[in-house]
């Protein structure tokens, strides 16, 4: 189990994470990691992963605080990044073989997980004549092959078309039950068919940390509304706007969170995205 | 010789959560290059040691130790500091610069080939194979890879890995 005392990390003046307390992999979880860009996703999964080290604060494995040698962090997890660079002349399964030799680990899983992410076809393509999709699917072969108690995911479906996406639902919730699974993405509406718990990232701090429906439960009242680019003007005033559609000329539809909705204003159940925008969006409206 | 180079190569990300050090990892990566290196030196030693009639080891060995300083630098410059090929390339050629052609101008305890010091002196006499100045700036390039090595001790430390910063030019 891997935790984060208040940890802070600095690139420059900046501080990307700052007071963070973490808790991870205890019980065998798929974690969706949120946040806005730039709110410290990709160097929370860096550090995770032993690729980078913390200013302040500690970080310990398995109840050993960990000193500058993160070699230990990274025997425990895989990690992903994101725009992951591949060399184009080489095989998907020579890629595969070589990224496990790296961890000292065989490559016996490979061809299994190359059938399930549907590319028994490609092993022995050339990784450039793939498309990024295709690419995309051979590094999640990579991942889920160095069978480690952590995977670390950094925004891995961010190619990938809905099936795709859909089939890498299917594989986290096999793999999950034998390992930790942390991941950052964009697509919210994936967290609730995907993710136990949720961590969302909001100016370098953890805003929320917990299951998936306690995030939903955090959303407020949530309206939608249509009429004219005045009434729109007037909603973008007193609600936080979490879904906004042109109906024709001068009209529009908005979905807004409010305290004090218009009368002409029709309550509807809030989703994941509308109490993850509410959150990341530091209004209290 | 870089990482990651135009889309080439093994991320360096990637390589670094294999357990291997990317650091001492770019010397098995890069050895075909390494390789190829060598054999020009050896062409090029051994090419004007037969139109010139000097003995083999009289170039060899200045030639070996600005290859192997040449070599050296481009290993720190590329995984200890995240560089793309082409300033690799460019320190490369600075410090090939420095360590032959410097001293022979203005320091010659420093230069590795002490007979063409002299001979550009007018001087016809010759000196040992084996320099001072050979064995200062080998030493030297030894001390800067096995700091560049160490320091950070682990890949944690290097923050160009953990932000993606490899250059890619």
């Amino acid at each position: 189990m891997i935790e984060l005392s208040d940890v802070t990390l600095s690139y420059g003046e900046i501080d990307v994470l700052q007071g963070i307390d973490l808790s991870l992999g205890a019980d065998c979880d798929v974690v969706a990691l949120l946040g806005r860009n730039g709110a410290g996703k990709s160097t929370l999964l860096s550090l995770l992963a032993g690729m980078t080290r913390q200013a302040a604060g500690s970080v310990s494995l398995d109840g050993t605080v960990l000193g500058a040698d993160r070699s230990r962090l990274r025997r425990n997890g895989t990690w992903l990044p994101q725009d992951l660079r591949l060399d184009p002349q080489v095989s998907a399964l020579a890629f595969v073989k070589h990224l496990l030799g790296l961890r000292g680990l065989p490559a016996d899983d490979a061809a299994e997980l190359f059938e399930f992410f549907g590319l028994g076809w490609a092993v022995r393509r050339p990784l450039g004549s793939m498309s990024g999709g295709e690419r995309q699917r051979v590094a999640l072969v990579y991942a889920f092959a160095a069978d480690s108690p952590l995977v670390l995911l950094d925004e891995p479906t961010q190619a990938l078309d809905p099936w795709e996406r859909l089939r890498f639902a299917e594989l986290l919730a096999e793999r999950a039950a034998r390992r930790t699974v942390m991941y950052a993405t964009h697509f919210i509406a994936d967290v609730e068919a995907t993710a136990s718990r949720v961590v969302v990232l909001h100016d370098a701090g953890i805003a929320f940390d917990g299951p998936v429906h306690a995030l939903s439960a955090t959303a407020p009242d949530v309206y939608v509304c249509e009429g004219d680019e005045k009434i729109m003007a007037h909603i973008a005033d007193v609600a936080q706007v979490t879904g906004l559609a042109r109906l024709g000329p001068d009209r529009y539809r908005a979905r807004f969170a409010t305290k004090c909705p218009p009368d002409e204003a029709t309550r509807v159940e809030p989703t994941l995205t509308d109490a993850y925008l509410v959150l990341t969006s530091g209004l209290d409206r | 010789m870089a990482f990651g180079t135009a889309g080439m190569g093994v991320d360096p990300r990637v390589v670094a959560g294999g357990l291997v050090d990317p650091r001492t990892a770019w010397w098995r990566t890069q050895s075909p290059n390494v390789i190829l290196a060598a054999l020009v030196v050896a062409c090029q030693v051994f090419g004007q040691a037969t139109w010139s009639g000097e003995p083999v080891s009289m170039l060899l060995v200045p030639t070996a130790v600005g290859a192997a300083v040449a070599l050296a630098v481009v290993n720190v410059v590329v995984t200890r500091f995240g560089m793309g090929p082409s300033v690799a390339a460019g320190v490369a050629l600075l410090a090939t610069v420095v360590v032959t052609v410097l001293p022979c101008l203005a320091v010659p305890a420093l230069a590795i080939d002490g007979t063409l010091f002299h001979w550009m002196r007018g001087d016809p006499q010759r000196m040992p194979v084996v320099t001072t100045g050979a064995v200062v700036w080998l030493g030297l390039a030894a001390a800067v890879l096995l700091g560049a090595r160490l320091l950070p001790a682990d890949v944690s430390g290097l923050r160009w890995i953990a932000r993606g910063e490899s250059g890619r030019d």
